[in-house]
């Protein structure tokens, strides 16, 4: 098999693991003041960075080989953008959890708003170009949203450090 | 909200820092609570109050806007 083949099969099936983890334990309740959002380890963000940098170095061969490699690059820095997102902090309390919890949802409104207003272009046959056609728009939409929410969070992490005594 | 416990801290004489520790979240926590950027969870309130052997309504009082 080939190695770019199999390099995305590994991801799909630690995606299924990485979602099984943030997803309640509690059963069947949904009950939402029950369930408690089971975030990675802190370590899970070194594993994000080096993900990124193996898909970084892998592009370059792919690209060589197969002259595409905007899709294998898109959809693997979006899953390392979601593990890092979803990883605790080395302090994580209640106010990064909210911090965490507001930063995405400015970026999930941004996100579902944009997909609806290109649903809304497509179907009324207004010239757009064919890259917004493409599954790759989606992705490459999905990773803008997360680095978003990220950017969202650790500035506002950054602005309180800044007025912190020492 | 307002809350009294860059005060109380000085009475203390802690740092936000040593405060953090006291009751276990980040320096930023408490960092955004004193510049009431950041409303505390009960749970954080009450053990911020028995951390100064004080009620939690001495040390945080709502205002008007709240």
């Amino acid at each position: 098999m080939n190695f770019f083949v199999l390099y995305p099969l590994v991801l799909s099936v630690l995606m299924v693991f990485m979602v099984g983890w943030l997803l309640p334990r509690a059963g069947s309740t949904y009950d939402l003041f029950r369930l408690k959002l089971q975030l990675y380890p802190n370590w899970f963000k070194y594993f994000s960075i080096i993900w990124i940098v193996i898909t970084i170095i892998l592009s370059f061969f792919l690209s060589s080989s197969s002259g595409n490699n905007t899709e294998f690059v898109a959809v693997n820095v979006n899953f390392s953008l979601f593990v890092f997102f979803f990883s605790k902090e080395k302090d994580e309390d209640e106010f990064s959890e909210q911090l965490r919890l507001k930063a995405f949802i400015y970026s999930f409104i941004s996100f579902v708003s944009f997909l609806i207003l290109f649903g809304g272009f497509k179907g009324s046959q207004l010239s757009i170009p064919d890259i917004f056609l493409d599954f790759i728009f989606v992705q490459i939409f999905l990773g803008i949203a997360l680095l978003t929410s990220l950017v969202y969070f650790y500035i506002t992490k950054y602005k309180v450090n800044k007025n912190i005594e020492g | 909200m307002k809350n009294r416990l860059k005060i109380e801290r000085a009475i203390k004489n802690l740092t936000q820092d040593d405060l953090a520790k006291l009751i276990g979240v980040s320096r930023q926590t408490i960092n955004s609570i004193e510049k009431s950027r950041y409303v505390p969870s009960t749970v954080l309130a009450l053990k911020i109050s028995e951390v100064f052997e004080k009620a939690v309504n001495e040390i945080f009082e709502l205002e008007d806007s709240d």
